[in-house]
């Protein structure tokens, strides 16, 4: 059930409008989608690793433009105790971090606020496509308004989706494949947490000197 | 062979002298007289006195025949080239072997050929030897001063020192007898000659004491040079020692405040020791946290989860199905009104169970009810609560180890400093170079010898040779003053005979000197005029052959040169009556034999036998 919120959540913050109403009157209330299975998960996998996604605004920080925003941002992590607190570790699964969002889509679905659309011929699915329904984000603003316990996947959400901004889906696949850890994770056993490494990283940084002037 | 004169070629003479006055006589002069003494004096002496240059590259053999002791002797000088002689000196046989041995060359009969071909210097040195070995005489040695000088130096006077009282010294000359113009030489020769007891041994003592006496005294006078050197060394060395031993107070002064290292070393072990102990205390300390920490953390997530899944419960199950979520199938109404009515699920339409757990109607309120028991739950917080106390518990030991080990090593981290600095530090080393300077100079000090006064130190040797030199000399005095007391005597009654008028007596001293007092005037021997001191030299010398003949103990040889005694301030009449007395002597003394030379004719006549003038008139020459 957890994961329902965390999903919705996500799907809340990475929708995209729609430009024109779908026909199906099942989506005739759908206010966003989310495009591709893929894309869904790895959003996922970023809010559920808070360890990889202080690493990877260390990437962009060093590889970027060098924006001392990122690196606030991983030290908030980091200096945290959220890669501790807020790890669900997933399993790997073939290509990349998978978990069945079925279960959770399923909730989600049969409350009427998510609903998922298949393409492709049966046996040949090519993509999923996530559609958020009016009943969906109201439902987010009223948990935000009833349980503030669970802010926290709201603007991990946003933080993940904004990091992903511009970016495909198969290129966040990459981006993840390129963590040692996580490529060296045998097929099926859950990827290793990287938060010592992430946190030594930051540690050097610091010492560097190259961020004295940020947090 | 006569060269470069009147008359040049070879020639031959032959004289004998006999017993009393031997004249030679020639009316110029350069006519051969002197040669014949100097010849003689070259034969006998061992080297000529003042032969003439000129006269010495004619001879080619020169023989000297005499007797000593008795003993017939020969020395035959021979020069092939006229310029270098060569000496053999023949004794023993008699007069006769003698001649034909040197005429043959080789020795006959009781001939002893004593040196054969010695050269001009160590014939002097051979027939010096000979003759004080034959007379008993010893090396005069005197104690020479330098002039203007303390110091000076031992002389060795040998035979032709004494030779000096045989061949009388020049009319002109003021020296009483010998060639050396030296105080008390001439005392000395008389006395020997006269074999005053232990005379020889007290002057050789004598020098010894000089020479023992200036060794010290130069040796003193070193030592103490050298001790002033020292004690100015001395004085310096101690103030440098004072110097290093004042910086060597205030170092330590200095270090005082500083601990010794060895106290720091000891606390430096131990702090290590507590180091050791204090790390492995924060290490366990750290992992208890650590472990205290997942702890509270897992608990953490599990309420977290526990608290998330109940309101993913409240906000999900509450609602009422609209799709079923496995066909997507739209749950209508009918299905709403079989589960409100027949309690069958309208999305599967199994039976609903009737408990609480599932409560259909005020869902709401239900929901917010169970979120705030998962919130506050008495147990989950409980359990969180103990886990965070534990943690903090835990973080505060770890803390406070953590203070402790960094407290330690701040100490050890300061005992290392402080060890290392006081090991190494300048102090220390200056301290070390200060120390080293200090012991050599204590070693310079330590070298140099302790100041004993050694100035004006005299000797055992010194004090015993002084006492000896006491005892000769008290015996020799004694023993000399009787000797001049009839020596005076003896001269001043020969020199009223010689023809010295108004002489009323002669005072011969220790010292050399002979006071003379004539007409109750004394004065001193250089004072009186030629004439007197060649009478005197004579009546001295004639003095000595009879007191040595009465006492039995004289060793003078009884021979006396006299060159030309009349050419100085000596009235031919004067020079008779010398020459009268002397050969008078003979009687008295058999053994006398007086050799002289004269220009006057007249002089000898009637005092000299007429065998014994050898005679050259006019320009006529001796050979």
């Amino acid at each position: 059930m957890q994961d329902a919120i965390r999903i919705l959540m996500l799907l809340d913050a990475a929708a995209e409008p729609l430009a024109e109403a779908p026909t199906e009157p099942a989506l005739s209330t759908a206010v966003g989608v989310v495009r591709t299975q893929i894309r869904l998960q790895k959003l996922d996998f970023w809010v559920r690793n808070p360890d990889y996604l202080a690493n990877e605004l260390l990437n962009d920080f060093e590889n970027g433009d060098r924006d001392p925003t990122l690196l606030m941002l991983a030290e908030q992590i980091l200096d945290s105790e959220e890669p501790e607190l807020r790890r669900y570790p997933m399993l790997r699964y073939l290509f990349g971090a998978y978990e069945q969002l079925d279960d959770a889509l399923a909730i989600l679905r049969q409350a009427d606020l998510v609903v998922r659309r298949l393409r492709g011929a049966p046996g040949h699915i090519t993509q999923h496509d996530y559609y958020l329904l009016e009943q969906g984000r109201a439902k987010v603003s009223e948990t935000a308004q009833k349980y503030p316990a669970l802010d926290w996947y709201s603007a991990r959400s946003k933080l993940v989706v904004a990091l992903a901004d511009g970016i495909g889906a198969t290129q966040l696949k990459d981006r993840q494949y390129l963590q040692e850890e996580y490529l060296n994770t045998p097929h099926g056993f859950r990827i290793p947490s990287i938060t010592d490494r992430a946190r030594n990283r930051l540690s050097d940084l610091r010492l560097d000197g190259t961020i004295k002037d940020v947090g | 062979m006569k060269e470069n004169i009147s008359s040049p070629g070879p020639f031959e003479a032959d004289f004998s002298f006999g017993s009393g006055v031997t004249a030679l006589v020639t009316e110029s002069n350069l006519k051969g007289k002197s040669t014949v003494l100097e010849l003689i004096t070259w034969a006998l002496r061992g080297s000529p006195r003042r032969l003439r240059t000129d006269v010495k590259p004619w001879l080619r053999n020169v023989t000297v025949e005499y007797d000593l002791n008795s003993v017939p002797m020969a020395v035959k000088l021979e020069s092939k080239d006229g310029r270098t002689f060569a000496a053999t000196v023949i004794s023993g046989g008699s007069n006769e072997e003698i001649e034909e041995s040197l005429v043959q060359g080789q020795m006959i009969g009781g001939c002893r050929l004593l040196a054969r071909d010695l050269n001009e210097v160590d014939f002097a040195e051979f027939q010096s030897a000979l003759m004080l070995d034959r007379f008993g005489l010893q090396p005069i040695t005197n104690w020479q001063k330098f002039p203007k000088s303390s110091e000076g130096r031992p002389q060795v006077h040998k035979w032709p020192t004494y030779f000096g009282a045989i061949y009388l010294p020049d009319a002109g000359s003021d020296v009483l007898l010998g060639d050396i113009a030296m105080a008390g030489l001439p005392a000395r020769i008389l006395q020997l000659f006269c074999d005053v007891p232990l005379l020889s041994d007290e002057i050789r003592t004598k020098v010894l004491l000089n020479q023992i006496s200036q060794d010290e005294r130069n040796t003193s006078r070193r030592e103490t040079e050298d001790a002033e050197v020292l004690v100015s060394r001395l004085a310096d060395l101690q103030s440098q020692k004072a110097a290093y031993q004042a910086s060597l107070d205030s170092i330590d002064k200095e270090a005082s405040s500083g601990r010794s290292i060895a106290a720091i070393e000891g606390e430096l072990r131990t702090a290590e020791r507590r180091y050791v102990a204090a790390a492995a205390g924060a290490r366990e300390l750290n992992q208890i946290l650590a472990e205290a920490r997942a702890d509270r953390q897992a608990e953490q997530r599990r309420s977290t989860d526990i608290l998330e899944s109940e309101i993913a419960a409240l906000l999900f199950q509450g609602l009422s199905p609209k799709h079923c979520p496995r066909c997507e199938g739209s749950i209508d109404s009918r299905r709403i009104a079989i589960e409100q009515d027949e309690h069958k699920c309208a999305v599967c339409t199994s039976a609903l169970p009737l408990s609480e757990d599932h409560p259909a109607i005020d869902a709401e309120d239900e929901v917010e009810a169970t979120v705030e028991d998962a919130d506050g739950g008495d147990e989950a917080v409980t359990a969180l609560d103990a886990l965070l106390t534990a943690e903090v518990a835990a973080e505060a030991a770890a803390a406070e180890a953590s203070s402790v080990l960094q407290e330690v090593e701040d100490l050890l981290t300061r005992l290392t400093a402080e060890f290392a600095h006081a090991s190494q530090s300048r102090t220390t080393a200056k301290r070390r170079d200060t120390e080293l300077a200090l012991a050599r100079i204590e070693g310079a000090i330590s070298s140099i010898p302790s100041g004993k006064d050694s100035s004006t130190r005299t000797s055992d040797t010194t004090s015993v040779l002084k006492a000896t030199v006491k005892v000769l000399e008290d015996g020799t005095r004694e023993a000399a003053n009787a000797m001049f007391v009839e020596l005076n005597e003896e001269v001043a009654k020969l020199g009223r005979s010689f023809g010295i008028k108004n002489l009323d007596s002669v005072e011969l001293n220790r010292s050399g000197g002979l006071k003379v007092t004539t007409a109750g005037v004394p004065d001193t021997f250089g004072n009186t005029s030629g004439g007197e001191r060649v009478r005197l030299r004579v009546a001295l010398l004639v003095a000595l052959l009879r007191i040595g003949a009465i006492r039995g103990n004289g060793t003078h040889p009884g021979l006396i040169l006299l060159d030309s005694p009349g050419s100085h301030e000596l009235k031919t009449e004067d020079e008779r009556t010398l020459l009268r007395e002397l050969n008078r002597l003979q009687r008295e003394l058999p053994g006398l034999q007086v050799i002289i030379t004269t220009a006057k004719p007249d002089a000898v006549r009637d005092a000299v036998a007429e065998d014994q003038i050898y005679l050259a008139t006019g320009d006529g020459t001796l050979w």
